[in-house]
């Protein structure tokens, strides 16, 4: 499995989504670490890797950083959305993915949904199921998913 | 920068966006607005209120509309944003670029020489309608939903209205302050 | 070409000639449902002489920075989650009511436009074909997917993939949808019976979520 999980984040520094594959657990894990540490070390991370990147040169933008063990790849709207993907290391770029889980999931599922939030309050996440499959949809057709 | 942004929202506009009859728009917009003053009793405060309500709400979802189509990121200056605001934003949601006017770094007023709300729409002929009522409040609501999620809180409103009689149509945009990217509770 | 003809065709073509982006009008139909539970949640609390609040503080108040509710407005779906608001009968009563006003400016609209001298549209089922092809084509972009009579005054409208309703999901699960979704409903239902009365035929519109988001619009007409 070579993409573990994505997670998007708000304006508000809210975890608002997150998605989790594994093999080996059968539970669906959307949404389910939301408020645990991961998810707000990997906000802290990306937040001092961006301000990192844009004290060593103005217009820099974090594309993605690596460890031994997992790459994460990074998007940030200018609605101050962050989406970030964490794979295995060794994956390609994968800004386009991002890309995609933006303007057509989220754009479809969450903003032209009337029943949906658009601005979070601490604590709400993106419900929606069709966001999920859609997700889903997108990711598990890679060829890179299964290695 | 300009031409860079004028040739940007020209070719949103020819290829991306998918477009409707203005008058089908002017038509909802307008049956819209006078039903809502029927029903407020021509209480043309809480009209203007209700408008701008609709238009924060709807300014909230129109703004990712927009960077999910132009992959701009956050203007560096709110000089910038009125150019952006302008050029981009009206050109590819209501095809007019209206005028920027009175820019610093604290305000700025659009002036619209052409309003797709209000094509052939005159005002009730109530005596008040004229003094009280801004027809196009929707876009003010639009406006400051839209630049709260680039974390610019604003104040707009309309200055002049050609459907008051009017020599423009000019609404004006202050900065109130500029939100902080927020961090999670717990950090420093 | 002689320079009369172009003349007209100009003229015929320069109101239509101005367009804006479909998502302007989407956006704006889709708001008028919370609009109208916003006035009639207004003007039951004036009534009740429950002094009306919210609607006006757009401004965040410098003497509470921590008032946490200004900073999450949540993109204005409280009113749909107030269950009182939707319930109260005078929603309906709203929504239903907001279709119809565009309904009835509607029919006189897109008899203009479509008036090549050839229209005739006074039988009730040309009027229904009216609305399956034109009107829901201007408004939802695609045409009604089937038109069903029993020939007795009683019209069903299907259209497989309504795209008011279709991107809707509600995080609480799909009989939140459903029930929601039923709401957003009465606006076209509205719309229908505004050009249906412009147009001379008084009938009752009711529409039915068959099957998510395949929607049914049943028109009885007063017509034996």
């Amino acid at each position: 499995m070579a993409i573990y999980s994505l997670w998007i984040f708000d304006r508000h520094s809210n975890c608002i989504y997150s998605r989790e594959w594994d093999n080996k657990s059968k539970s669906s894990l959307v949404n389910v670490n939301n408020a645990k540490d991961t998810a707000k070390l990997l906000f802290g991370t990306i937040f001092s890797m961006k301000n990192i990147s844009q004290n060593l040169s103005k217009q820099n933008k974090l594309k993605s950083f690596s460890t031994l063990r997992f790459k994460c790849h990074f998007k940030e709207t200018g609605s101050g959305l962050k989406f970030c993907l964490l794979t295995d290391p060794e994956l390609e770029d994968m800004q386009f993915l991002l890309d995609e889980i933006y303007t057509s999931c989220y754009v479809n599922h969450v903003v032209k949904n009337a029943l949906s939030p658009v601005d979070f309050r601490a604590g709400q996440v993106i419900g929606s199921e069709p966001f999920t499959s859609d997700i889903d949809r997108l990711v598990v057709t890679l060829p890179s998913f299964s290695t | 920068m300009s031409k860079s942004l004028k040739t940007l929202s020209d070719d949103l506009w020819k290829n991306r966006v998918e477009k409707v009859n203005s008058e089908l728009f002017t038509l909802t917009y307008g049956s819209l607005v006078a039903q809502l003053c029927r029903d407020l009793n021509y209480n043309y405060a809480e009209v203007n209120a209700h408008l701008e309500k609709m238009g924060y709400n709807i300014g909230l979802r129109l703004v990712e509309e927009f960077f999910a189509q132009t992959n701009l990121g956050r203007c560096q200056t709110f000089r910038e944003t009125a150019e952006v605001v302008a050029k981009v934003g009206f050109r590819m949601f209501l095809n007019v670029v209206p005028q920027v006017v009175g820019v610093d770094e604290k305000q700025f007023s659009l002036v619209l020489d052409e309003n797709p709300l209000a094509e052939f729409v005159e005002l009730p002929d109530d005596g008040k309608a004229f003094k009280e009522l801004w027809y196009s409040n929707v876009l003010v609501g639009v406006l400051k939903g839209a630049l709260e999620m680039v974390q610019l809180e604003v104040n707009a409103f309309f200055v002049s209205d050609v459907l008051r009689g009017d020599d423009t149509t000019e609404l004006k945009v202050k900065l109130v302050q500029v939100l902080k990217d927020e961090i999670p509770v717990g950090e420093d | 070409m002689s320079t009369s003809n172009v003349a007209v065709n100009e003229a015929g073509n320069d109101l239509f000639r101005k367009e804006v982006n479909t998502l302007c009008l989407d956006y704006l139909l889709m708001e008028t449902i919370p609009l109208s539970l916003r006035v009639t949640k207004t003007l039951s609390d004036s009534s009740k002489g429950v002094p009306t609040q919210g609607i006006r503080q757009l401004k965040i108040d410098p003497k509470k920075p921590e008032e946490e509710d200004l900073l999450f407005r949540s993109g204005g779906i409280d009113i749909l989650l107030d269950d009182t608001a939707i319930q109260d009968e005078n929603s309906i009563f709203r929504i239903e009511s907001y279709g119809y006003e565009i309904g009835t400016k509607l029919a006189d609209c897109l008899i203009y436009m479509k008036s090549d001298g050839n229209l005739q549209i006074s039988q009730p089922l040309d009027i229904m074909k009216f609305i399956c092809r034109d009107v829901w084509k201007l408004l939802y972009s695609k045409q009604m997917d089937n038109l069903r009579t029993n020939h007795s005054g009683t019209f069903v409208l299907i259209d497989h993939n309504f795209r008011l309703i279709s991107n809707m999901a509600s995080p609480l699960g799909d009989p939140d949808t459903l029930k929601r979704a039923s709401l957003y409903l009465w606006f076209p239902c509205g719309i229908i019976r505004g050009i249906l009365f412009s147009l001379g035929l008084e009938a009752s519109v009711h529409a039915e979520i068959t099957q998510f988001p395949s929607v049914s619009f049943n028109i009885q007409t007063n017509q034996s």
